[in-house]
Formats: structure tokens, C-alpha cells, sequence
């Protein structure tokens, strides 16, 4: 699942990702732009035990998030 | 990763603290090293937008936050040109989030330095700053949001860092734009006592403490120019690195009991409480607290304005200031609507000050109907944007075949 989060304000790709992850789905892809929510989404995923890998695209972060 | 950035937090969190500590030293008003709301409120007298005489002046400390975070933004590659979630509405809340700041007397930054001094009616304040912001939490758990931002102009985001670096070339030059317009009557200029009489020079307005005041008044009080912008640079950099946001920092405890911003802001209170034991200036108490009043009611409900107010718009005033000057023209809204809340205030009178009636520190009536009507509006505007009663949102646009 691709959940575009760009253009989004604090809190809200916080509480989507945690919202996400609840789900368990596998193939999650997380867009994220903004400098504070790539931290704490990056925080969330560090506390949830789920390999992810960050690719920085110019001005915007792709997060692919594996299985548990 | 995670212990670095917190650690980082805790080091910006006593940084600010300091800052606020030397700048009080230095001339700012006692438990005012830094005010958000009342040093934007400053300005706006200096401008000559409000006419509150005892509160006037250019604040460069302002302007230091702005271009301190426009810095460290660009220099993480962090400055990007966003606008377009709900700018009139933010405009609106923030003008809220000043009103209920200056009922309180203070931003939440101002909170935390008035706690750190031993001022027990700031403790009230956050009482009610906790519940507004939990109630608004409560809202976002209901889907609440203003909507996404876009990508925007690059001259879009230099507008709000421009008018800052204006009011900065206003500090240094000190310009007096009106030298005191002749009052005319029937075409004829008015004389008394053989000189014709003018209305006073200005703006820029400086505050001066008239000699039969027993204590100088706020606008009065200030550091010098250069330390003031010094500061200013220093924690807008840091803020804008750190992410340093009082309400986020209670916003993401009850959202998802995560610490890092709230460690920010006790780091920030520990600093300042044992920075004024140390220096002979805590005292604890409620009354004769310097810009302060005793009435919990209002410093409870203005302060629980402050903190609903504020999660609706994702920060507190400083935080608001650091975006602003990252390149989000919303947050600009904000800081727009909270300066043109700050001239509202003081020209109806809803601003806390001494009451004439009684010669005490106190909150006007106005003010009281103020930050209730502000709190239903506010309520209002989180239902009709929140899961509970959404407003359908605006068709797009077709694409032309």
C-alpha cells in the first residue's frame, strides 16, 4: 500500500503511519516531505520492530517499510 | 539515533533556557527573556497598530527567530515553499491563539519561564493549557485536519522573512515616519501657547516609562539591540533543528506517549527554575508576580484557548514563528493572524492589564466574552473540519479535454 503523506502538517503523517502499521500489510510505502515528520515517522518504525529503508527524492522522502 | 536526537532536544531545550536567563539579566522584563505573543504584541505597537503606550517596541528577538530558523533551514536543505492548507482559517485561529496568550499574558514559552520563576499562576495556565490541548487531541483522534499544503512559489516563502528583515532595517535606522501631524480646525492649523499643535511623532513608538511610575512599564524593558537579535538568531536555529514545540510536546504524550518534544520543554523549565534560585530571583507565590494577574479563571480558559487553538494548527507561537521562516506561508498566515489578534486585543481592550476600576492587574470584561465566544468558534471549527460534521470538500477542477 502507497500512503502519500506529502503536503500533510504535523500531527497527522505521525498518527496516519501509526495508524498504517496497525494493519500489518507488507509492501508499505510512506511519502513524506516535511523535515519533522520524516523524524517522527522514522521514531514510530524504529519502535515498531519493522525493517524499513529511507530513499530521498529531491525535496520529498520515500519510506518502504517491510514485514514485522 | 534515537538517544542522539533526544539528547540533542535536552541541549537545545537548557540552550533556550539560558538565553531567556541572560536576556532577562540583560534588560527584557522579569520572566520575559522570551515571549512569543508578547513581543510580537510589541511590535505591533511599535508600528504604531495598537496604541497600548506601556507596551511598544521593536523586538528584535522576533525577527533573530525568524532568520535564525530560515538559516539552519537552508543550511538541512530544509527550506521549501508550502502553502494552501486553509490559510484564511489559520489566519483566524491564530488571531484566537493571541487573544487567549494575552488574557493569560504570555505564549507557552512565557508559561514555561513564568513557572520556572515560581509564578503559581502560570501552573493555573497550564492546568487549562493541558485540557484545551487534550480536547483538541481529541478531535484529531476524529480525523480532524485543515487540509493539505502544496508546493508553492519561491517568492510566496520570502515574503514573511522579507518583512522581517524590514522591521530589522526599522530597529537600526529608527525611523519616524509621521513627525507629528498639524491639528487643523476650520482649515486653520490649532495653536496653543503660540505653537501649533500636532498629534505625537511616530511610529516607530518606543515605550518610555513616565517618571510617576513606580515600576517601568514592559515596552521599557529590553536588552540591548544586539543581544536581543543574537538570542533571537540563536533559538530560532535551534527550534527550527529540534523541532521545539510546547504544544507538540503535550500533543504527542497524549497522541502516542512519545516524549522526545516534551523533554524539549522540561528541559527548558529545569534550566530556568534552577538558573533564577541560583541567581536569588525565584519567587514562589501568587501574588506580586511581575505582568501577571490572579484571576485563575481567565488564566486557565485564555491558556486553554492557547493550547486548543494551537494543536488545530499543528504548533505553539514559536514553533509557528520557526515555519514561517522555513518557508511555509500557512504558518506566515498564523503569525499574520496572531499579530493582527495582538493589535484586536489592545484596541478593545480584551488584553489583561491594569484595570482602571480598580487599579489592579486583572482581565477587562471584553476580554472574558472574548475568550469564551473564542473557544465556541474554535470548537466549531474543529467539529466542521473532524470526522463529525466534515464539510464536503470543493470539487476539483475538471482538466480541459
Amino acid at each position: 500500500m502507497r500512503v502519500d503523506m506529502r503536503g500533510m502538517s504535523c500531527p497527522m503523517p505521525a498518527t496516519k503511519t501509526r495508524e498504517v502499521l496497525k494493519n500489518q500489510e507488507d509492501d508499505l510505502v510512506l511519502l513524506v516531505d516535511c523535515g519533522a515528520s520524516i523524524e517522527n515517522v522514522t521514531r514510530i518504525l524504529n519502535g515498531s520492530n519493522r525493517a524499513f529503508k529511507t530513499i530521498e527524492h529531491d525535496g520529498w522522502f520515500e519510506i518502504s517499510v517491510g514485514k514485522t | 539515533m534515537k538517544k542522539f536526537s533526544l539528547l540533542f532536544m535536552v541541549v537545545g531545550g537548557f540552550i533556550v533556557g539560558l538565553t531567556a536567563l541572560i536576556l532577562t539579566a540583560l534588560g527584557n522584563p522579569p520572566n520575559m527573556g522570551f515571549c512569543v505573543a508578547c513581543f510580537e504584541r510589541d511590535i505591533m505597537g511599535a508600528l504604531g497598530f495598537h496604541r497600548a503606550a506601556p507596551v511598544q517596541y521593536l523586538r528584535p528577538e522576533i525577527m533573530g527567530i525568524v532568520i535564525g530558523a530560515l538559516a539552519a533551514a537552508f543550511a538541512a536543505k530544509e527550506f521549501k515553499a508550502k502553502s494552501g492548507s486553509s490559510p484564511a482559517l489559520r489566519f483566524f485561529l491564530g488571531m484566537l491563539v493571541m487573544i487567549g496568550a494575552l488574557v493569560f499574558l504570555g505564549c507557552p514559552l512565557r508559561m514555561t519561564l513564568r513557572l520556572g520563576g515560581g509564578d503559581l499562576n502560570a501552573l493555573v495556565a497550564l492546568g487549562g493549557f493541558i485540557v484545551g490541548i487534550g480536547a483538541a487531541v481529541m478531535f484529531l483522534k476524529k480525523g480532524f485536519n485543515l487540509g493539505k499544503a502544496a508546493d508553492s512559489r519561491r517568492s510566496d516563502a520570502w515574503v514573511f522573512p522579507l518583512i522581517m528583515v524590514i522591521l530589522l532595517i526599522f530597529v537600526f535606522a529608527q525611523p519616524i515616519f509621521n513627525p507629528g501631524t498639524p491639528v487643523m480646525s476650520q482649515g486653520k492649523p490649532v495653536i496653543v501657547d503660540g505653537k501649533p499643535l500636532t498629534g505625537a511623532p511616530g511610529p516607530i513608538f518606543a515605550t518610555k516609562t513616565p517618571p510617576t511610575e513606580p515600576k517601568p512599564f514592559p515596552g521599557a524593558m529590553h536588552a540591548t539591540v544586539l543581544a536581543s537579535l543574537l538570542g533571537g538568531l540563536v533559538v530560532g536555529a535551534i527550534a527550527q533543528r529540534t523541532r521545539l514545540c510546547f504544544v507538540g510536546g503535550i500533543r504527542d504524550l497524549m497522541l502516542m506517549r512519545d516524549t522526545q518534544l516534551l523533554s524539549g520543554f522540561l528541559a527548558i523549565l529545569v534550566t530556568v527554575l534552577v538558573g533564577n534560585i541560583v541567581l536569588g530571583k525565584f519567587n514562589l507565590g501568587f501574588e506580586g508576580q511581575p505582568i501577571a494577574h490572579t484571576e485563575h479563571l481567565w488564566n486557565f480558559l485564555g491558556m486553554g484557548l492557547v493550547g486548543f487553538a494551537s494543536v488545530l494548527l499543528g504548533g505553539c507561537p514559536l514553533r509557528q514563528l520557526v515555519l514561517a521562516g522555513s518557508g511555509n506561508t500557512d504558518s506566515a498566515m498564523t503569525v499574520f493572524g496572531m499579530m493582527v489578534g495582538a493589535a484586536v486585543s489592545h484596541n478593545f481592550v480584551l488584553a489583561a492589564g491594569k484595570l482602571p476600576a480598580t487599579g489592579v492587574m486583572g482581565v477587562p470584561g471584553y476580554g472574558q466574552y472574548a475568550v469564551i465566544l473564542g473557544l465556541v468558534i474554535a470548537i466549531g471549527f474543529a467539529l466542521f473540519n473532524s470526522d463529525l460534521a466534515r464539510e464536503p470538500a470543493a470539487e476539483p477542477i475538471p482538466k480541459a479535454a
